[in-house]
């Protein structure tokens, strides 16, 4: 193992420029891919928290009784498709409303403009059948209207589902990408070493030997391109937690670089190059 | 040891070995000789697994080299090691790491090469060299050194395809002395060379060729 590492290593540093730039793009087209996953990670992650925060909002006619509130909270319960029911009374909203705006305005209208409210959390299996259960709700008489943000979480599906396809093609593209640059790689340090090679062949190397320096080789170049992408990312995370840009785009900070996919970065890059050094050396021939 | 059967071996649908037939005993020293392009090296190619006979059986130890496979070739050079006219040595690595080099491929412990190198050395006197680069040395110094490769891990047969033939006269004589120490340990060796100095006055198993044919084939006892 000693000697493949020695005969890798100094492979690579007799042709250390070849083997720099085969790093360095390697190291952009992971950053793509991860660039690309980590956007879909955190749209995900605000589809999620969208999705379980947003609520149906059932705003209830004037003068409706306790009774018919209990029952109609009842009612929303037998239908199963919520997890949590809350009701706030028109008291309740017009303190909150008075938290958020001046109560010099709210004094000018003269009375309390809000209606009381039942908030009913679906349930995300329920998330479906979303039409129908406001439908149902509306048919209610004393239900006044319904609001559900459904615009926005539909918009945001929309645009998961859309950022799928696109990083399940940059991935496919970006990988075969890798795919070629460590192929044309290895493939030229091999010629480079075709003498050195058939002197092993007339010793009794078998192809496994030969072989294994260069995957060690290439194996090296992707971990080195992921060492550069890493770098890559982190410089983003440091330009977007940086102070100027935090106070520029606030939003931008709450950005999550999870570990668990940025761990699979040096896996999927020594892999996808040890694999590529393999097809890039063949068959080795004896004859 | 070594068996042609009936062997035929086309380049280009020209027969360069027609009809080869003989066999080698353990332990012998044979020369195989005969004007340029009579097949010699053919031959050792044959024997060594880099070519292969187009009709008739070689054998070779346990391979039969007709139907022997890819994956079996680096077995047989583990048995059948091969000294060449240009040596083909690395030239990058010093003596020492091209010596060692059959070992590390067979995967012995670094322990237990550096003795076993450096007694080589010895024997052929190259112990001072073991550090030098192969391409500062002589012609005859780098012989030596494909000659301790080829012998460092006991093969049973040496082959040898004009060892001599980049050498001049003393040095020649210095390697062809090798090869009969070599063959003295119990080794087979085969020699191709069309020099016929190194085995007029000696007593040696000569195979001749002529147009890939056996011309002869016969201890030569002369003087």
């Amino acid at each position: 193992m000693r000697i493949h590492l020695q005969s890798a290593i100094k492979g690579l540093w007799l042709n250390k420029w070849s083997t720099l730039l085969s790093m360095i793009s390697i190291g952009i087209c992971l950053f793509i891919i991860a660039g690309f996953f980590l956007t879909l990670y955190n749209v995900e992650l605000l589809t999620l928290r969208l999705s379980a925060k947003a609520a149906i909002v059932i705003y209830l006619k004037d003068n409706t009784s306790a009774n018919q509130i209990s029952s109609i909270i009842e009612e929303l319960n037998k239908m199963g498709y919520f997890s949590q029911i809350q009701y706030i009374s028109k008291d309740e909203a017009l303190k909150e409303m008075q938290s958020l705006i001046d109560p010099a305005l709210i004094e000018l209208i003269g009375y309390n403009p809000l209606s009381d409210t039942l908030e009913a959390f679906l349930k995300e299996e329920s998330l479906k059948k979303i039409e129908e259960i406001i439908k149902n709700i509306k048919k209610n008489k004393n239900v006044d209207d319904v609001y559900y943000p459904a615009k926005v979480i539909a918009g945001l599906k929309i645009i998961r589902v859309t950022l799928w396809n696109l990083a399940l093609a940059v991935f496919c593209l970006v990988s075969t990408a890798i795919l070629f640059i460590v192929y044309a790689t290895i493939k030229n340090f091999y010629w480079i070493k075709t003498e050195e090679i058939e002197i092993l062949k007339l010793l009794g190397a078998t192809p496994s030997y030969i072989r294994f320096p260069f995957l060690i080789e290439g194996g090296i170049i992707g971990l080195g391109g992921t060492i550069f992408a890493s770098g890559l990312i982190f410089l983003v995370y440091l330009i977007l937690h940086s102070r100027s840009f935090s106070e520029f785009l606030p939003a931008l900070t709450k950005i999550e670089f999870p570990l668990e996919i940025l761990s699979l970065l040096p896996i999927f890059g020594m892999g996808l190059a040890m694999v590529s050094s393999f097809f890039a050396l063949g068959r080795i021939k004896y004859q | 040891m070594i068996t042609f059967q009936g062997v035929y071996k086309y380049y280009s649908g020209v027969a360069v070995l027609q009809n080869v037939s003989f066999s080698i005993d353990k332990g012998e020293l044979v020369f195989i000789t005969g004007p340029s392009g009579a097949g010699k090296t053919t031959l050792l190619k044959l024997v060594f697994g880099s070519e292969f006979p187009d009709e008739g059986e070689v054998k070779v130890a346990n391979f039969e080299l007709s139907s022997i496979r890819q994956r079996e070739i680096p077995l047989l050079r583990r048995v059948v090691t091969f000294v060449f006219q240009d040596f083909r040595l690395r030239q990058d690595l010093t003596v020492f790491d091209n010596i060692a080099l059959p070992l590390r491929i067979l995967g012995e412990k670094e322990r237990d090469i550096k003795p076993r190198v450096l007694e080589v050395l010895k024997n052929l006197s190259l112990r001072h060299k073991a550090d030098s680069i192969v391409k500062t040395l002589s012609g005859g110094e780098q012989q030596k050194v494909a000659i301790a490769r080829a012998i460092i891990t006991n093969p049973q047969i040496v082959l040898a395809d004009e060892p001599t033939g980049n050498l001049d006269p003393h040095a020649s004589q210095d390697i062809i002395n090798l090869f009969r120490r070599i063959n003295t340990m119990g080794c087979t060796v085969v020699i191709a060379t069309h020099n016929s100095e190194f085995f007029k006055n000696k007593q040696n198993r000569v195979l001749t060729l002529r147009e890939g044919r056996i011309y002869e084939d016969s201890p030569t006892i002369s003087n």
